[in-house]
């Protein structure tokens, strides 16, 4: 019963009032934006990230997660209301939840999404602070290739189980990885790809490539199919479930917390892959298979369960290995080593009331998020009636602030425009930004193991098959890939992430 | 390389009326020559300025000649292999869209230290509000008023960032 005591330590943590207060607004801001159409939780944390360099490290984690999950959530609601899901996790929702809605049934769905996310919330907490340290002392083992052969398997997956094409996610990885080598060497200090300016020493700046490659990048795509229409109206009914919506939706949301608390722990998973696994699931089990697409309960209910769970236990490889399974994860990362905390395994024992207070807040961040939800719902179907074209240029002010922010240099705006411009090339070829921040975040890291594996071994790259954890993980790397490629599964994939459109 | 070179003939006949729609093949050999000339550059560019090193004793040129290479590899595999599906056809932006939003963060990272706070979020979202067909000169100015004193608030007031409201230039 260690991990009641450490849950305790976490909940003190939590309870400090400014830390109540950065849960708060951050749930309420991930919400905001997340409920707005195109922008999901990852342009909404490129976005909000600067605004919590201010703080302590355990209230700007605690506000970041609570922006996290605050996204999800808003993300559902315009999936369920207007079939317009404001990021690919809640694509599986606006399937049946928009039908819901169109029946009459928006506040019945709208309510089991919430309730099942809250119990998957819970759920995942316990299972975090039931794993975490088990986990963490098992990390403790991974020697310097075996930590090399991990985050191989996380990139590697991070495309395995996206969308888009496998061979272009790899040249994005890459891309990713050899933009991470910019800035100073570590072992000899030589200048790297800096282009004769000092600006570029400690690297690209990591917000600045994120927020570029994101929020200018959704800014744009948005402006290709410009209308002056605004989202449309739609009418609430009573948000309370009936009985039998109850009882009807309770397996599908017990079936999809597990589900989603097991393959958000897999490097590259997480919710969008919990809740297109969820769907499914339910689809296959279900009494009336026929019913889904056309408003079915447990197609609300299992998913929106399965991608909460999904969302949170994805925490557990950052917290404990100190490697972001997702670029989500990613950038929480980056915030992290900007404000001076190592994550890795050693986070549980040096930052205690980080590490502890950053789970307690994800129970406490899912009471306020059901609480702000459900009543304020009219609220954010109104913000969607704010015309585009204000908002935009909103967003755009709020990110160069941010960006301009963190270090007050004017070059990491120049940053920001370019990797715009990147990201906008990139998505006109047909690239998805995700897997190129995961390998610029991860780069320094993996050339570090690397590196050191192989002064360890006096060259010998055979050290990476012949320790039994790094063999096990490349092993698993090369059987997901070798899968993908299969022409069977690839076209099953296909039809996967087409679904979501 | 040598395939690669063929493969790019398809663009070279469509070069002047853009990247024709639909046609999926050309849009990745423009993908495979964008990134194996990125390759050629990173790679002479890590040999001609770092220590490449041995195996044992990795220099800092190691990782990138190597991220270099397979670099090159991987983006002429893409020009290669046949697209499984048909790519959507391309849409682009506007080039009055386009402009103004990449400007924005220049224009803000150029004028916020000489002009402040106020003035910079000003400017750089009166310019970003004109990349929509919907903008007009009032509502953008009032926009862009609005948001700027809102962002003093919360920023210089509330968040007490360290960035003056009025720069240098205006004598404060």
């Amino acid at each position: 019963m260690d991990f009641l005591s450490h849950l305790a330590t976490g909940f003190a943590t939590v309870a400090q009032p400014t830390n109540l207060l950065f849960c708060f607004i951050g749930c309420f801001l991930g919400t905001a934006i997340g409920v707005l159409p195109g922008i999901g939780p990852m342009g909404t944390i490129a976005i909000l990230l600067p605004l919590t360099f201010g703080f302590s490290p355990e209230s700007s984690l605690i506000m970041l997660a609570g922006i996290y999950y605050g996204a999800q959530y808003g993300g559902s609601t315009t999936a369920i209301l207007l079939n317009l899901p404001g990021e690919a996790s809640s694509a599986v929702t606006a399937i049946d939840g928009y039908q819901m809605a169109r029946n009459g049934r928006a506040g019945a769905a709208l309510a089991i999404a919430a309730i099942g996310s809250f119990i998957a919330g819970t759920v995942a907490t316990l299972v975090i602070a039931i794993f975490a340290v088990p986990l963490t002392s098992m990390a403790l083992k991974f020697g310097p290739a075996d930590y090399f052969s991990l985050m191989v398997l996380g990139l590697v997956a991070s495309i395995a189980l996206a969308r888009g094409s496998i061979l272009k996610g790899l040249v994005m990885i890459v891309l990713g990885l050899l933009l991470g080598t910019v800035g100073t060497d570590l072992y000899t200090g030589t200048l790297r790809f800096t282009l004769g300016t000092m600006d570029l020493a400690d690297g690209i700046p990591v917000v600045a490539f994120g927020v570029g490659l994101y929020a200018l990048g959704e800014i744009l795509r948005g402006l290709q199919r410009e209308t002056d229409k605004s989202t449309g109206h739609v009418a609430l009914t009573s948000l309370m479930p009936t009985r039998k919506d109850a009882a009807e939706a309770a397996l599908p949301i017990v079936r999809g917390t597990l589900l989603g608390s097991i393959l958000g722990v897999l490097p590259g998973g997480g919710a969008m892959l919990s809740s297109f696994a969820s769907y499914a699931i339910e689809k296959k089990l279900s009494k009336k298979p026929e019913e889904f697409g056309h408003g079915a309960l447990a197609g609300v209910a299992g998913p929106e369960s399965a991608n909460n769970a999904g969302a949170q236990t994805s925490f557990i490889p950052m917290l404990t290995l100190g490697i972001p399974s997702n670029p989500i994860m990613a950038l929480m990362v980056a915030a992290l080593i900007l404000q001076g905390v190592a994550p890795g395994p050693n986070l549980v024992n040096e930052q205690p009331e980080l590490f502890w207070g950053t789970i307690a807040s994800m129970w406490i961040g899912n009471l306020m998020l059901v609480v702000l939800n459900l009543p304020l719902v009219g609220l954010w179907v109104k913000l969607l009636r704010i015309k585009n074209h204000f908002l935009f240029p909103a967003i755009l002010g709020f990110s160069a602030i941010g960006v301009y922010s963190i270090s007050n240099n004017s070059f990491d705006l120049m940053v920001m425009a370019l990797f715009g411009c990147v990201g906008y090339g990139l998505d006109k070829l047909d690239c998805e930004p995700a897997p190129l921040l995961l390998g610029f975040v991860l780069g320094p890291m993996m050339e570090e193991y690397l590196r050191r594996s192989m002064i360890l071994s006096s060259g010998d790259p055979s050290v990476f098959v012949t320790r039994p954890i790094s063999a096990g993980l490349l092993v698993l790397a090369a059987v997901l890939l070798a899968i993908v490629f299969m022409p069977a599964i690839r076209k099953q994939r296909e039809e996967v992430f087409v679904e979501e459109d | 390389m040598r395939r690669d070179i063929e493969g790019g003939r398809p663009l070279a006949a469509s070069r002047g009326i853009g990247v024709s729609r639909g046609i999926g093949v050309t849009r990745n050999h423009v993908f495979a020559i964008v990134f194996v000339c990125l390759a050629v550059v990173t790679g002479t560019y890590a040999v001609a300025t770092m220590e490449i090193g041995t195996p044992a004793q990795m220099g800092p040129g190691f990782f990138p000649l190597m991220l270099s290479v397979a670099l090159a590899i991987l983006s002429t595999l893409v020009g290669i292999v046949k697209p499984a599906q048909a790519p959507e056809p391309l849409v682009y932006v506007p080039i009055r869209g386009f402009v103004p939003v990449i400007l924005a963060p220049v224009v803000f990272g150029l004028a916020v230290a000489p002009l402040g706070l106020l003035p910079a979020v000003f400017l750089t979202v009166a310019l970003a509000s004109f990349a929509s067909r919907f903008a007009r000169l009032k509502t953008s100015l009032l926009l862009a008023g609005g948001f700027s004193v809102f962002c003093v608030v919360v920023f210089h007031y509330l968040l007490r960032l360290p960035i003056p409201v009025f720069g240098p230039v205006f004598g404060s």
